[in-house]
């Protein structure tokens, strides 16, 4: 729907004036009920709407996507504040040697006790444990929780190098982008896990020894962790790069980047104010994807045992362990991570095409 | 050579003054990066323009007039040639004083959807401009953008609504005003109307020729329509392939076309009016037109010219004057 | 008398989408006597394009409906064909060329083959080897030069003009009796215009197809066309010949529309007399004329009362105003 706009004229000095404002149209248009009631709206109740918001609402009308995003912001906020309520929860119990066993010890993850191997779901523990005795639910969340931060760790890694490599990329064009170019060459080369599994295979055992004094993240078997993430970070820049190094051009070919700069606008104000608010859609997209490979790369990386090492958990870890245990009587214990990595990654792969069809609805079919 | 098309008048009137303008781009290039071949999108230029002149420059698909604006504002980086703006050659100017020059020279677009930012509201596209040169605190800013869409005729309650909210004549005014802002002495407008419908174009175009008497503006007013451009330019120029063919005031072009193909373009030209198109003749041209990356030797137009002999062939005719003030690059004009 | 060959009775197609129900083409009646070239003009949003996809039966449904009317071609209602008996009509009796000959053509295929695949389509007897010579007469028809190689190139081989000349080629193989034409020369440069009107006129003077050609430019229209209906907001407002048009127009938009051209042969400088305001809005329309608020003559009666077609005393001219020139 369009808005009146004024008329220009000219009086007899040659003036410019303006006719009647939209607030009072002229006679004809007052009059006609039908007429005002349709069209006649004072410039602010006019809803306006950034081509951000109008996306929002596509985003919110994709059931399955809204849906993927609950699952995963529900997901999220398990890990973080999960566990420390879990270990709050539940009865003490006396053990063999008449100690008080509170929730904090038997709810924490890394606890083996063989008295309670293998057990199903009870009240003392929500889901189960497993061969050795550690609470399943625990696990979960722990496992879920390296997930997530691999995940987050390679993500912005990805996105810090790949945008502004690509933007310049596609921007200046000339070495930076035969740069560029053949860099990306060479990464295709190495497939994520491929490459992965060879840092691990090198400096798996290193890090392991030097890295294990790291609070968190080096200690629990994680310290190979932030080896996996480099890896995957280096491997999935280069197509994030590609990504945004295709978008910048097409941004590019529009009149508006050219305006920009008759106006006077620097390079680097064009790229900042132009290019990038308008890269936010394909980054994002992008970006749940790779976030979908990364937590399944980093399951394999883990199941192989190049990963996180006992005691620490992680969904691969969960399934290699209990592998062999679908044909005995617990064959929980392996399809609960089965079960839970199947959910995470299926959610970020609907949010990621949910993101994708909200922000570029022409790209549906 | 090609001759100086202007007598020199004192150089206070002339505010562009364009020479020998030739852009070539590079299609193909060899194992060591050395150009194998071009298009020469613009071959060989000569213009120049009065103050507050409007001077049209009009041409078919392919005939280097867009190149030639972009060009003559810097946006492009000419191959070869000299662009004055007021006496201050333009081609020598490093980057940043390409830049602080833009305040003098403006650009208003052919595209009404892409050439605004959907993302900003319509008061900050405006103020870009402004911002850039430093026009003022923010309230003196936007104080100014609210005069300057008054100015176009742009009610200015709709400063912080986006661009996707108007019809294509209203943002074709958003653009004008942002050209307006910097209050340039020159502005290029590159097909400013020919994607509007036609009852909008009579707007833009009244709003561009009162901008032009109330801002003492003068315009190179880029386009494929020669209806439209006569209509509102003091003098034509007619492109062909790259280059000048034909030079002359609006009205001596459209009664004593000299060069065969402004005659070919004029006789194309439909005329709203029956009894006129039942009993004109229309002189159709064989052929395509042609493709800038392997011009014809000579005379561009000789491929498809009725009169050509060999001498066109062989040798390029420049753009001379054959008449008072009306120039010709034919061997044989009319 | 000759019967007319297209009769289109109170045409309503409707749009449906989430800001409401666009009212494209809202009640509009015409005819086309076999072998006429009728001009429809109007500018974007009138409706004139989504009439003849309608007449064509091409509207997408979702979101787009024809509502009401009939389409009675050769006497027969076309809204009544099942999808079958439509294909067999388009392409053969009634054709279509679009705007953009960049993308109307299938690049994959060459174009010879897109012009003989028509024929086969439509005559079923006929065989490749006369098919394909009924391709290379095509090609000679619109004077693509060296028929034989050219059959066998790819469209992106040839320039706009020329693959606006093969559309036409395909249109017109299985010599059909209308010929739909929807802005066929917008996209092409003026001389290149020129070639491909004086191709249509002449190919439609010979086979005696009728014409039914969708264009902004009155230019256009005043070269090619003997009649003349002129859209605005889904209506057809004014009809009539092509003399009447230009020299007597009634309706008070035809006169805007012809005062706000620039004219080669009009005096340079003099100002173009432009219509204020903006087009009308198709989701809401008004109580009334629907060109009331831009109007210069409007009165009270145009708001309450929509004008129907009426005739305005110079032959067969109509015009939809209750107080035209």
């Amino acid at each position: 729907m369009s808005i009146q706009d004024k008329n220009t004229e000219m009086n007899d000095s040659g003036e410019l004036l303006s006719t009647a404002p939209i607030s009072s149209p002229d006679q004809y248009l007052h009059e006609n009920p039908l007429y005002v009631d349709n069209q006649e709206k004072k410039p602010d109740q006019q809803k306006s709407l950034k081509p951000f918001q109008q996306s929002i609402r596509r985003f919110l009308r994709d059931k399955r996507a809204v849906i993927s995003l609950g699952i995963i912001v529900f997901l999220i906020l398990l890990t973080i504040v999960g566990p420390p309520i879990y270990q709050h929860i539940g009865i003490p119990y006396t053990n063999d040697a008449g100690k008080q066993v509170g929730p904090e010890v038997y709810h924490n993850p890394f606890r083996h006790d063989l008295d309670f191997a293998d057990k199903p779901i009870s009240a003392r523990f929500w889901l189960g444990t497993d061969s050795v005795g550690a609470d399943l639910l625990a696990r979960l969340m722990q496992s879920l929780l390296i997930s997530i931060s691999v995940a987050t760790a390679v993500e912005i890694i990805d996105i810090l190098f790949g945008v502004t490599i690509g933007v310049l990329a596609g921007y200046y064009g000339g070495w930076i982008d035969q740069i560029l170019a053949r860099i990306t060459d060479v990464m295709f080369a190495f497939p994520g896990l491929l490459f992965a599994i060879l840092l691990t295979g090198i400096f798996g055992p290193a890090s392991d020894l030097f890295l294990d004094k790291l609070p968190i993240i080096g200690q629990y078997g994680n310290a190979r962790l932030i080896i996996v993430s480099i890896a995957f970070a280096l491997t999935s820049w280069p197509m994030m790069a590609r990504y945004v190094r295709g978008q910048t051009l097409q941004i590019k070919a529009n009149q508006f980047i050219e305006a920009a700069r008759t106006v006077g606008s620097s390079d680097f104000k064009v790229i900042t104010r132009h290019i990038v608010p308008n890269l936010f859609s394909i980054v994002i997209v992008a970006s749940t994807l790779n976030i979908a490979g990364t937590i399944i790369g980093e399951a394999g990386i883990s199941l192989l045992g190049l990963g996180v090492q006992d005691p620490g958990s992680s969904l691969g870890l969960m399934i290699a362990e209990r592998a062999q245990a679908i044909e005995t009587s617990h064959p929980w214990e392996v399809l609960l991570p089965c079960i839970v990595l199947a959910i995470i990654v299926l959610a970020f792969s609907f949010l990621g095409d949910g993101l994708r069809d909200a922000f570029d609805p022409r790209s549906k079919d | 050579m090609v001759q100086q098309v202007q007598t020199p008048a004192t150089t206070k009137t002339l505010l562009v003054e364009v020479k020998g303008l030739k852009v070539h781009f590079p299609t193909k290039r060899g194992l060591l990066n050395q150009t194998i071949e071009k298009v020469k999108a613009v071959d060989g230029v000569d213009l120049s323009i009065h103050r507050s002149e409007t001077l049209g420059l009009v041409g078919e698909s392919g005939c280097g007039k867009s190149t030639t604006g972009r060009a003559i504002l810097q946006l492009i980086k000419p191959t070869a040639g000299s662009v004055k703006l007021d006496d201050v050659e333009l081609t020598r100017l490093s980057p940043a004083e390409v830049r602080r020059k833009r305040a003098e020279m403006q650009m208003v677009f052919q595209d009404p959807f892409s050439s605004l930012d959907p993302r900003y509201t319509i008061g900050q596209i405006i103020a870009e401009p402004l911002e850039n040169f430093k026009r003022g605190n923010a309230k003196q800013i936007q104080e100014e953008v609210t005069h300057l869409m008054e100015i176009v005729g742009i009610n200015p309650h709709y400063i912080n609504h986006f661009a996707h909210e108007f019809s294509g004549g209203q943002r074709q005014r958003i653009g004008i005003a942002r050209a307006l802002a910097l209050r340039p002495s020159f502005i290029v407008a590159d097909e400013p109307v020919s994607s509007l419908d036609v009852s909008i174009q009579a707007q833009v175009l009244n709003l561009l020729q009162d901008l032009q008497r109330q801002f003492g503006l003068t315009y190179l007013f880029v386009a494929h329509n020669l209806s439209v451009v006569k209509h509102i330019s003091d003098r034509v120029a007619v492109m062909y392939l790259g280059r000048v063919v034909e030079l002359a005031k609006s009205e001596s072009l459209y009664k004593t076309p000299l060069h065969p193909y402004t005659q070919a373009l004029l006789s194309a030209i439909p005329v709203p009016d029956p009894a006129i198109e039942a009993r004109r003749k229309r002189i159709i041209l064989e052929g395509d037109v042609p493709s800038p990356v392997n011009p014809p030797s000579g005379c561009p137009f000789h491929p498809r010219c009725w009169k050509a002999q060999a001498i066109c062939r062989e040798v390029t005719p420049p753009l001379e004057e054959k008449q008072t003030n009306h120039y010709a690059a034919c061997h044989f004009p009319e | 008398m000759a019967a007319n060959l297209l009769e289109v009775d109170n045409l309503k197609t409707y749009f449906y989408t989430r800001s409401g129900v666009v009212k494209a083409v809202n009640d509009v009646s015409f005819t086309i006597k076999p072998g006429e070239t009728l001009g429809v003009v109007g500018e974007s949003g009138c409706g004139k394009s989504v009439t003849a996809l309608s007449v064509m039966r091409l509207i997408a449904n979702p979101p787009g409906k024809i509502v009401d009317g009939h389409i009675n071609f050769n006497g027969e209602d076309l809204l009544e064909k099942s999808t079958e008996e439509l294909s067999d009509i388009r392409g053969s009796k009634i054709s279509m060329i679009f705007q953009d000959p960049m993308t109307s053509l299938n690049p994959v295929f060459t174009i010879g083959y897109q012009i003989a695949e028509t024929v086969k389509r439509h005559r079923k007897d006929v065989t490749n080897d006369q098919a394909w010579k009924r391709t290379l007469e095509m090609l000679d028809l619109v004077h693509i030069p060296d028929a034989k190689r050219r059959a066998k190139s790819y469209p992106h081989e040839f320039s706009g003009g020329m693959r606006q000349r093969v559309m036409i080629a395909i249109a017109l193989a299985c010599n059909p009796q209308l010929l739909i034409a929807d802005e066929p020369t917008t996209a092409l440069d003026v001389t290149i215009q020129a070639q491909v009107l004086e191709l249509m006129k002449g190919l439609s003077q010979k086979y005696g197809t009728a014409v039914m050609l969708i264009t902004h430019d009155l230019g256009v229209v005043a070269g090619i066309c003997q009649h003349v209906n002129v859209m605005y907001a889904g209506h057809i407002i004014e009809s009539a010949s092509v003399k009447h048009i230009f020299e007597t127009p009634a309706h008070p938009y035809t006169v805007g529309l012809l005062q706000s051209i620039p004219r080669l042969d009009e005096h340079h400088g003099a100002r173009l007399t432009s219509i204020p305001g903006q087009p009308p809005d198709l989701i809401n329309p008004l109580v009334g004329c629907p060109y009331g608020p831009r109007c210069p003559k409007v009165q009270a009666r145009c708001r309450k009362e929509q004008p129907e077609l009426m005739s305005v005393g110079r032959g067969e001219q109509v015009a939809a105003c209750f107080y035209p020139d």
